[in-house]
This record gives C-alpha cells, structure tokens and sequence, in this order.
C-alpha cells in the first residue's frame, strides 16, 4: 500500500489559512491560560496530596464536605478511574501524618463497613515547589534555546531556527491551553506536574523530528532544483516528505493512545499530552515551521535586494 | 560484503553485552518466580540459605523505582538559618536574630539563599558593620579582623561541609535501619534526596530522617518559683484583672476556662517541676500562647518551658502531654556519649536506652549528679523532655539512661540516631512521596500491557505497509527494545513509571528513522533505480534528516536529564537510551540484513 505516493498538495500558497487556525488557537490557549490559570499539580503549587483507596466506590461529596470539616480548609477531591480510588489534596501547612491520621479516621467514620487504606501520599513544601516550578520553565527555556543554536548551527540561516522554535512554541502553548480548559471536565488528571513537563519536552523532541525531516529535504532540494522559486520548493519538500511524516506520526498515534486507553491512571494525563503533542506536532511542522519559513526567507531576500 | 563484516561484529558484540547485562535480572526473575511458587516455610529457609546470592543478583538486576516498587522518597532541606545561629554561638544577640529572621523571611518570599540574604540585610542595617561581631573561629582563621566577603565565603564552606556531614550522618542512620538499596543524594546546596524503597512506615523513617539527636542534660526549675510563674501567666491571659490564684477551687477553673484562652487548651498544674499539661493536638495552640515575649518575660530569667516526649496521661480519650521547666543552661550534651543501647528496665520491663560516657563527661555528670541530689534532673532530645528522673545518688561511673521510650522499635530508633552522631542543623523535609506497593504492580501491568500491544499493532502495520522492508524494520524494532532494556541494565539506570512511558514511546518513535529509509528508497525505486542502487542511496540520502531528528531529541532529553528530578530523570534516560538503540538498530541492523538478502542471496526485497 501506497499514502501519498505522488502527493502534490498546494499547501505553502495556502499557508494564511494555517496561520490563521494557529493564530486562533493560540490566542484561546493564551485566554484559558491567563483567565483560567494554569492548573498545577502538587509537586508545582505545594500541600499535600493523598490517594485514598475503597473497597467499594464511594461518593466524593460526602466525603469533601466531611473532611472540610476536621481539617478547617476544603480539599480537592478527586475520583479516579472508577470510584474505588480518591485523590485528596489539600493546601495546608500542617503535617502530613496529621493530614494522613484526619483523613484515614474521617474514611473509617463515615464509612464503617467500607474500608479503606492510604496508598500514595504526596506532600511538597512550597518553596520546594517553587523551585520545582522555575526548573521546568528553565528546561522549557533552555530546550527551545539549545534547539534555536543547533539548527542555526546545522542549517546556517536564522529564518531555519526560527521557523522552527516557534512551532514547538506553537505546540506546547496550544497542549498548555487545552489542559488548562479541559481541567476538571474529563475523568483523569490534567494537572500540570513535573510528569507533564517531561511529556513537554518530548512533543518538543517529537514536533522537532517532524519540522527538521522536512527542512531537510527543503536544503537538499535547494540544491536540486536551484532555478525554483523557494516558496515552491518547499511546497514541495512538505510533499516529497508527507508520506513519511504521516506514517511516522501514525505508528506514534497508535502506540500513545494504547498508552492513553490501557497504561493506567497515572499516566493518564501524560499519554494524553503526548496525543496532541503528536497531531500538533504534524501538523505545526507543515503549516507553521515551514510556512513561517517561507516567509521568513522571502522578507530577508526582499531586504537584501 | 565489505565493511559489513565490521557492522555484524558490532552487532554481536553488542547482543553478547546486553545479554550480559540483562542476564542478571532474568536469572532473578527466575528465582523471584520459583519463591514465590514455595510453601510458606520452605521459603523462609530457601531465602536465609540462600541470602548472599540473592543480595549479589539484586544489585546487578534492572531496579525498579520507588513508583513501581513502593517506598518513600524524602527531600530533606538542612535548616540554614539555625546554622548561621549555631555558628554565631554565643555572640548572639537580640539585633542578630532580628536580622537573621528577616533574612530567612525575604530568602523564603524570593526563593533566594538566606546567606546571601543574611549578608545583605547585615550591610543594609548599616554600611560599616562588620559581621565579625558574631563570628570566629580559629580553625578557618575567622577573626575580629574578617572582612564581611570573608566570612560570608566561610558560612558558605560551612554550610557546604553540613550537607556533607548531614548527608554521612544520615546514610548511616537509615543502613542502621536496615533498608535495602537506599538512595541518598545531594541536590542543590542545601537540599538532600533520601529514597527508600519498599519502606512505608512513614512516622518512623521522618523521625529517623529530621532528629539532629541533640541530646541535653538539663537541671530543672524551682518548684516554688515555677508555681509562682504559672500563677502570673495564667492572670496575665484572665479577660479581668483579677489575680489568679491556683488555690481556687477546681469548680470555678471550669468556669474560667470559658473566657481564659490559654485554659481553653491548658491545665495548668504547677506540682514540682510540671508546669501544667495539655493534649497533644492543642499543643501547638499553648506553645502560640507562651512563646509570646511578654509570656516569656513572666517566667525565671534562667528558665524555659520543654514538652515531654510521650504523653503522662490520658483523659476522655485523649493523650496529655505535661510541659517541664528546665533551666536554660545545657549541663552536658549528647556528645559526651560513647555508646548507647537498646536495654529494658529491670523492675517495669519498659524499654529504655542505656549510655556510656566518656572521661570528662563522666567528671561533669559526678560533680552534677552529686550537687544535686534529691533533685530532677531533665534528659531532654531534640527539644523534648524524655525523662526527668530525680537524682537518688551521685553518679560517677559516667552511666545514665533515658527512660521513658513508647515501644522498643523508639529504643532501638534513638540508639541509632544517637550512634550516627549529631546533625549539624536540622533538617527539615520538604517534599515526600509515599508509594505503596499495589499501586506500583497495578502500574507495572498497565505499563507492560500497552507496551506489548503498541508493540504488536506496530510490527503488523509495518509488515503491512512496507511487506518485507517493514518485517526486517520488525526485527530490529524488537533488538531495539531488547538493547534499551540493556543500556538501562548496564547503567543502573532505574525503570521509573515515565520511564515505561518512555519505552512505549520509543516503540512508535523507533520506527521513524526506518520509515524515511523505506519512504527514500521507495523514491529511488520510482525514479527508475535498480533495487541495489535504490537501497544504497536510500539510506545514504535520508541519513543526514535521520540524525539531525535523532540529536536534537536526544538534547532535549539531555535537558529534561539535567533539570528533572526522580521519576522525570528515569523518563529522560529512557528517551536517551531509546535514541541511541534505536539509531543503531534501525540504520545498522537493518542494513545489514537487507545487504545479506540481496548481496548474499540474491534475494528480492519488497518494499510495498
């Protein structure tokens, strides 16, 4: 079988429709973000967190009302997966084997024939996780810059680099946006935690993948087909290569969300990042990495001339 | 086939290593396997018989993090602010606490160092100032004369040497402990990472981890001048002016109780040394209530007020906990000891710890005990009060004993953090993660299974899409993940929940540098190619995109590496050892199947 054998797509012309779909995006993205604010895990906002693990599936309300009771602030409560399991957070500075003992005798009191036992607690003091914080916005940081440098140093002109960091910036603000409005909605955690970060940089990784394969066909056909205007030439990169960019992002698509659908709670919200990560990423090295190249290119000729 | 030859050692070699490395964690698995099908006894017996084998596979074998295994991972954080105290020693003062205090507010509210703050809001109270007011220190040449960068580098050695000895003392207190395969490392300046694995008796491993084992003889407060104390302190929180008198009858304190806040959570007492008690969970109001100063200025000049470590008794179902006036000078501290243990008492059976001092200890205990006979003389760890036994005779064979322990497991806890030695700050922990252990087998099931079918679904779609290219990219997917597993192996690297993650993205990803192989060479056919010819440049013309996408990943995983922490850093490794196996596999392996088909057989290849 054969995809996109002899493909011939009129993409680079039509690059103000992309934009404008990006621009879109972004800008929602960036009102979720700004409006909703980022909604952080624990390991990134401090408190302690505690999964608490039923017999049988219980109600969340009760049990939300009867903790805010005998801790004296409200928990975050959360089901997850069928009920069995409840994550309980709470932002308070007191000590975790008090929150353990208040949370465990409020469960065995509310609940007498169903009985339950702690199986994960999490506490993170708040400058910890302040500093938890700055180090993933510094790894962010610091990937887009390494990457801006080996492009620049692989494929010598800026318009490359540029292109390319801003549709991992593209991707990554638009997966932030999504997390930030889908919180709360769906059944499973979208908490931005240090698990997230790590899903981050590897749609950073993946996105790149992606976006260097087509450049790299664009500097070989550079060389091919000299007498070519450039926005023509790299229309017909994006073709030469689409095959292998869908295939690839297939094969990624198949595997991440068997990960989604059977890799367990925990890594819920990272196989779900990396789903977008892996469509953003397709699709942000077509319409954003190469056409903002194109532009890029065309405006630096326009000023030499 | 030539330069083949080189591929193919390379290829062996590798296998021949991975199997190596790998080798152990099979055998163990095995073993793991055949104990667990034993009857109860014959394992006990298989396992002590076959201990030290065992222990030698484990630490060869592919570890498991603490989020598949079960365990505690603990970030401790050494006090700094009450080190630069310990180090003024007794040149502080009140103006210097003030400054330390502000100090370590702004280094909390800008997450900024408290040494740097500390220097700062030194120079900023007065330009001239010279810190070496409050310290010296022979040793390290630290004099009156020091210049404020001087001793601001010295707090930092200082500070750097602490971790270090916190680091040391607490290595030694958890393998007194008995963990198997502990972790602990330094993060930052100031920060160190314990990780436990399989350890879930949280209580008892933070007690372990945060006591700094100050132990303190102490002489107690005059009884007399206690009671009085209590009296004015109790009349100083009455709504009315009225003086307190404790010969009050019981009856009417009940009715104070309602309007005085300290006696909402206290019952005052002022028998011998007993200052007064209160439950356990109110002991944190009654400290807010008397650490005020003006409270504080109503107490002996010489005299503080200290918790007892386990409760003295109970009532309607809660446990009370009695606060001790002791006096504020330190008679002998825990450094003295030479050796302590576990022992019971003779009479109540009860647990105790029994020590050993050494010579001038010894001296100081005799000349103590022996001034103060008849007296209570208060043992006092950490900030709280175990025992204040009253002294019968002198002492001077150097021996005493704390009393008072709540079960044998505290015993035997406090000799360990008494033998490990002194911290040289406390430690406080801010951040903890407790795993049990089911979540960590539901998880490895979870992971493993998606895996497998990621993996399935993949090598069908290949051998589907690209027919005898894609079962030969097959073969190599499966060395791919057989070599990750390797690598991981042979760097004791620790497969971490992510980290599966990492794998089954690897599995999707893997595939990546072969489909730009097979897509070029598919190209090449169709520009009129003989297969040979098409298979060569295939490969030589998709090399260049195939290693810039492989080494800008395998940056970003670098970073994730180098800013990340626990489970991330096990995600990053994974990523990093898929790259590079995958690489190898997918651009060697391959190649040198595909050349000894049509070179060797002259074979046909089809590539969909």
């Amino acid at each position: 079988m054969r995809l996109f054998e002899t493909a011939n797509y009129t993409i680079i012309p039509h690059r103000k429709v992309g934009y404008i779909i990006s621009g879109t995006l972004i800008l929602l993205s960036l009102v979720a973000i700004f409006g909703r604010g980022l909604q952080y895990g624990i390991d990134f906002r401090g408190g302690v967190e505690i999964i608490l693990e039923f017999e049988e599936p219980v109600g969340v309300e009760e049990i939300r009302s009867e903790l805010n009771v005998h801790l004296g602030t409200l928990p975050n409560i959360r089901r997850l997966g069928v009920g069995r399991d409840m994550l309980i957070r709470v932002d308070t500075e007191m000590p975790t084997s008090e929150v353990q003992r208040i949370v465990t005798s409020t469960a065995a009191s509310l609940y007498p024939d169903n009985p339950s036992r702690i199986i994960q607690t999490e506490n993170v003091g708040p400058s910890f996780a302040d500093d938890l914080r700055n180090a993933a916005l510094m790894s962010i940081i610091f990937a887009l810059i390494v990457i801006f440098l080996y492009i620049l140093i692989r494929f010598k002109k800026w318009s490359y680099s540029a292109g390319a960091v801003a549709a991992l910036a593209h991707d990554v603000i638009i997966t932030l946006g999504i997390f930030t409005v889908l919180h709360g909605i769906v059944p499973f955690s979208l908490d931005i935690n240090q698990v997230l970060i790590a899903a981050f940089l590897t749609i950073v990784g993946y996105s790149l993948n992606d976006t260097v394969v087509v450049f790299d066909r664009i500097r070989e056909n550079s060389l091919i087909f000299k007498t070519e205007s450039f926005d023509k030439m790299v229309n017909r990169s994006i073709n030469n290569t689409l095959s292998r960019t869908v295939i690839t992002s297939l094969t990624t698509l198949f595997v991440v969300t068997i990960l989604f659908i059977f890799g367990g709670d925990v890594l819920k919200g990272l196989s779900f990042a990396l789903i977008i990560g892996v469509l953003l990423g397709t699709y942000s090295s077509i319409f954003v990495a190469s056409a903002l190249l194109v532009d890029l290119q065309q405006k630096t000729r326009k000023n030499i001339a | 086939m030539k330069g083949n030859g080189t591929k193919v050692a390379f290829i062996v070699a590798f296998l021949v290593l991975t199997i190596y490395y790998l080798f152990p964690s099979f055998q163990y698995w095995l073993e793991m396997r055949k104990i667990d099908d034993m009857e109860q006894e014959e394992r006990v017996e298989y396992i002590r018989a076959n201990e030290a084998r065992i222990e030698n596979m484990r630490e060869k074998i592919l570890t498991l993090g603490l989020d598949l295994q079960g365990g505690m991972h603990v970030t401790l954080e050494l006090a700094t602010n009450q080190l630069i105290q310990e180090l003024a020693g007794e040149y502080v003062d009140d103006e210097f606490n003030e400054i330390l205090a502000t100090a370590n507010q702004r280094a909390r509210e800008s997450n900024t160092d408290v040494i740097a703050e500390f220097v700062m809001v030194f120079e900023e109270r007065d330009v001239e100032a010279r810190m070496s007011r409050y310290f010296r220190s022979d040793a390290d040449n630290i004099t009156r004369r020091s210049t404020n960068a001087e001793i601001q580098e010295w707090l930092l050695e200082q500070r750097d040497a602490a971790v270090h000895r916190a680091i040391e003392i607490v290595r030694n207190r958890v393998d007194r402990f008995g963990v198997t395969e502990p972790s602990i490392v330094r993060q930052g300046n100031n920060r160190l990472v314990v990780e436990l694995p399989g350890v879930t008796d949280e209580e008892r491993v933070r007690d372990l981890l945060r006591g700094t084992a100050r132990l303190e003889f102490r002489l107690t407060a005059d009884p007399d001048d206690l009671r009085h104390s209590l009296e004015r302190i109790i009349a100083h929180f009455e709504p009315h002016e009225d003086e307190f008198d404790l010969e009050d009858q019981w009856e009417e304190l009940d009715q104070e109780r309602q309007e005085n806040p300290l006696l909402q959570y206290f019952i005052p007492q002022g028998q011998g040394v007993t200052f007064g008690s209160a439950a356990g969970v109110d002991t944190a109001q009654v400290n807010q209530l008397i650490r005020q100063p003006d409270v504080q200025r109503l107490l002996p000049r010489d005299i503080t007020l200290m918790w007892t470590a386990n409760p003295q008794f109970e009532m309607e179902g809660r446990n009370y906990y009695s606060l001790i006036g002791v006096r504020r000078q330190v008679e002998l501290t825990g450094d003295v000891v030479t050796e302590a243990r576990p022992t019971f008492d003779q009479h109540t059976n009860r647990p105790e710890v029994s020590m050993t001092m050494n010579r001038q200890g010894a001296r100081v205990w005799a000349r103590v005990t022996g001034a103060n006979i008849g007296r209570p003389i208060a043992i006092a760890l950490d900030g709280v009060i175990y025992s204040y036994p009253v002294v019968q005779g002198q002492i001077t064979g150097g021996r005493s004993s704390i009393t008072g322990l709540a079960s044998s497991a505290e015993a035997e806890d406090l000799v360990n953090i008494l033998m490990s030695g002194a911290l040289p700050a406390p430690l406080n922990i801010v951040q903890e993660r407790t795993v049990g252990p089911s979540l960590g087998e539901a998880s490895i099931r979870a992971g493993f299974n998606s895996a497998l079918a990621g993996l399935i679904i993949v090598v069908f779609f290949m051998m589907f899409y690209y027919r005898t290219g894609g079962a030969i990219a097959d073969i190599a997917l499966v060395l791919n993940i057989i070599f990750i597993m390797g690598i991981l192996a042979a760097f004791n690297a620790t497969l971490t929940l992510p980290g599966i993650a990492g794998i089954v993205l690897t599995i999707g990803m893997a595939v990546d540098a072969n489909v730009l192989i097979f897509d070029r060479i598919r190209e090449e056919l169709r520009a009129g190619k003989s297969l040979i010819a098409a298979i060569d440049s295939g490969y030589s013309n998709s090399m260049s995109a195939i290693l810039d996408a492989n080494i800008t990943t395998f940056l970003t995983a670098v970073i994730l590496f180098s800013f990340g922490v626990g489970p991330i850093k096990g995600f990053a490794i994974t990523l990093m050892a898929g790259i590079a196996a995958s690489l190898f596999s997918a651009i060697i392996i391959t190649r040198v199947i595909v050349d000894w088909m049509t070179k060797e057989k002259k074979w046909s290849i089809s590539y969909g």
